[in-house]
């Protein structure tokens, strides 16, 4: 037998997740009513659920007034209050008819987020965007995403973009990702959404301070000037270090 | 810090003061009804985080103006290494950036500190963090405008922990007088120590290599300043002693060993705790002060000898202290304000507590550190005290009332605490 791949295994684990969770219905109904619960600095990961730790992502960074990539017509957003420096918007877009209605701010490469959209399986697969604000000088490595049928988590790790790029203090960005998921998830049993972020810039299960070297100086002089580039997962369309 | 300049707080009671007079504002000075307390009725405290103590550490070696003068120079020539004004051309990254120049302000302000200082002790501990806020802030600069590596500092800064060990084991316990070598030595002993045990900075993980550049030049100047400061005071100390100066080694390890077995057994023998806690200020005080002499006394023998013996003189205070606090419960004492002259008056007893002390004490060297201490815990208070402008009701009231007590008990219990370590000086 060939050995199964590592997103062989992911996927059947989501799928075995979602059969559960159909085997409880009522009581997970029950529980979260359909009211929706969003939460910051939750855990990083949902027990029993899957998780990737590199899933596919597409970056959208930029210094616009709202979120850089949105879906038309998703009204009002939910997101958290009070916190002004880290808000979170989510969409789970489980069709092609909801993927294209996918908006990208004006400006901003478009193309890319068509590409990503378009090679993505609904069938099988989900995208999951999601989008934060950061401070300009810092920039949000994704560590993982986990899922069940009824819940989104995200954990990052702030990290300080190198010293050589020009950015604001006190200034915020966002950062818009659209993360494939390998499940086909229902947007409308999707009920609770969570993110948390490392402000030491580690993720849970970094190994020692090499790569953390690379990513946070590109002209470490250890290094040799290289490996600085951005860190967060590819293809990237970044339109960051705006204005000053 | 109560010089003829009114406070912003101070103006603004003041002025509050005058329009409650008036009829207009809430703020009422003339009486304190409700239960509720005018700010103007509380103690006059300078604004929040500008109080200081009105003792601070100091040690028995005559410290050189010039000694001082070289590290104010040091600072100088390390800060005149970065361009001014350091702009985005220079570090684009507004946060890096940032925070180079906090640290340059921060090396500043430390020595505008060191100008004011109380004392020379003092003075020598502002310099030295202005030290090293200066190098954090050159070495960013230089891991730009030269390619400074963080492995040249880390070599450095293995290179001093290494010179500090071998110092600490050359270390001779000479002395003429047993309670002056006590302080000195301990003194020389803490800064040392503190090299040869505090080995890397502690910094995130997410800061960029420009910023871990800084943070150990940052380490490495410390760790520099600090066995410098420790080999002046060493050697200031020796050439001052007399030529038949000899060593106090025995004397203060036979003092060491008699004031560990006396806090042990203050230790044992102290009463059992009330397990019922109603979380009131009697509360609060007995076991902060409890747990406050508890924690001294287990700590105090971990050092080397002189410091025990310090150290110690600090634990004795902390029972002391205990056992006053227990006396004033027994007699019915509640802790609590009820009036704005109530906590004017502790906080005047307070400071008028630890005067007394630093008078009376039969060793004001040994004295000065404990008395130091209580001094800070007013500070405390007065930062608490000064954040109300509006009025107030007495329990908010209870954390400053904790502080000033806490100062006046352990100021009082100075000097027989003193008593008691001269008497182990004494063999």
């Amino acid at each position: 037998m060939v050995p199964p791949t590592r997103r062989r295994l992911l996927r059947t684990a989501a799928a075995a997740t979602a059969i559960g969770l159909a085997g409880c219905n009522g009581r997970v109904g029950e529980r979260s009513g359909t009211s929706r619960s969003v939460s910051e600095n939750a855990d990083s990961t949902i027990p029993g659920g899957t998780t990737e730790r590199d899933p596919e992502t597409l970056l959208v960074r930029a210094d616009t007034d709202g979120p850089p990539v949105r879906v038309d017509g998703d009204e009002g957003t939910p997101e958290l209050p009070r916190r002004q420096s880290s808000r979170l918007f989510y969409a789970v877009i489980d069709t092609r008819s909801r993927a294209d209605r996918l908006l990208v701010a004006d400006g901003l490469d478009a193309d890319a987020v068509a590409a990503f959209r378009s090679s993505t399986a609904f069938d099988s697969e989900t995208l999951y965007l999601e989008t934060r604000r950061v401070e300009e000088c810092f920039r949000l490595r994704l560590c993982s995403v986990s899922w069940t049928a009824d819940r989104i988590r995200t954990a990052y790790a702030r990290e300080l973009r190198p010293y050589d790029e020009r950015c604001a203090a006190g200034e915020a960005v966002y950062e818009s990702r659209l993360i494939r998921l390998p499940a086909a998830l229902d947007r409308e049993a999707v009920t609770s959404y969570g993110s948390s972020t490392d402000g030491q810039g580690r993720c849970h299960g970094d190994g020692g301070d090499r790569r953390r070297d690379r990513e946070n100086g590109r002209r470490a002089p250890e290094n040799g000037g290289t490996g600085g580039d951005t860190p967060t997962p590819t293809p990237a369309a970044t339109r960051g270090g705006t204005s000053e | 810090m109560t010089g003829p300049e009114l406070s912003t707080r101070r103006a603004f009671l003041l002025a509050a003061g005058t329009a409650s007079l008036a009829g207009c504002s809430e703020l009422g000075a003339r009486s304190d009804d409700g239960g509720e307390i005018p700010p103007t009725r509380l103690p006059d405290v300078p604004d929040e985080g500008d109080a200081e103590p009105i003792v601070v550490d100091d040690v028995p070696v005559d410290i050189e103006r010039e000694r001082l003068d070289e590290a104010a120079a040091r600072t100088e020539a390390l800060l005149g290494t970065i361009p001014i004004p350091l702009g985005p051309a220079d570090v684009p990254n507004g946060h890096v950036r940032e925070e180079l120049l906090t640290a340059a302000d921060a090396a500043t302000d430390r020595l505008d500190d060191a100008r004011a200082a109380a004392t020379r002790l003092s003075a020598m501990r502002s310099l030295r963090r202005a030290r090293a806020e200066a190098r954090y802030a050159a070495e960013g600069w230089a891991f730009v405008a030269s390619g400074r590596a963080e492995a040249e500092l880390r070599g450095e800064r293995r290179a001093i922990a290494r010179d500090a060990e071998r110092f600490r084991s050359n270390h001779a316990y000479v002395g003429d007088d047993p309670v002056r070598a006590a302080v000195v030595h301990a003194t020389v002993e803490g800064t040392v120590r503190r090299v040869v045990e505090d080995r890397g900075p502690s910094m995130g993980a997410a800061q960029g290599a420009l910023l871990r550049v800084a943070e150990w030049g940052e380490h490495a100047e410390s760790g520099r300043a600090s066995l410098d400061d420790s080999r002046y005071l060493y050697d200031r100390f020796v050439d001052s002693l007399s030529d038949d100066a000899a060593s106090v080694a025995p004397t203060l390890e036979a003092a060491a060993e008699s004031l560990t077995e006396d806090l042990r057994s203050r230790q044992e023998s102290l009463p059992p705790e009330p397990t019922a806690s109603s979380g009131d200020p009697v509360d609060r005080l007995r076991r902060r002060l409890r747990r406050d002499a508890e924690s001294r006394a287990r700590n105090a023998p971990d050092g080397p000898p002189a410091s025990t013996v310090v150290d110690a003189t600090a634990a004795l205070v902390a029972f002391l202290a205990y056992d006053r606090l227990l006396e004033r419960i027994e007699a019915g004492e509640r802790f609590r304000a009820e009036s704005g002259s109530d906590v004017r008056e502790r906080r005047s007893t307070a400071i008028a507590s630890i005067r007394a002390a630093l008078e009376d004490a039969p060793s004001p060297e040994l004295a000065r550190e404990p008395l130091a201490d209580a001094a800070r815990i007013v500070t405390y208070g007065d930062d608490e005290l000064a954040r109300y402008r509006r009025r107030v009701r007495p329990a908010r009231l209870d954390a400053p009332i904790r502080r000033y007590v806490t100062a006046t008990l352990r100021a009082r219990s100075v000097p027989a605490a003193c008593e008691r370590v001269l008497e182990a000086l004494d063999g």
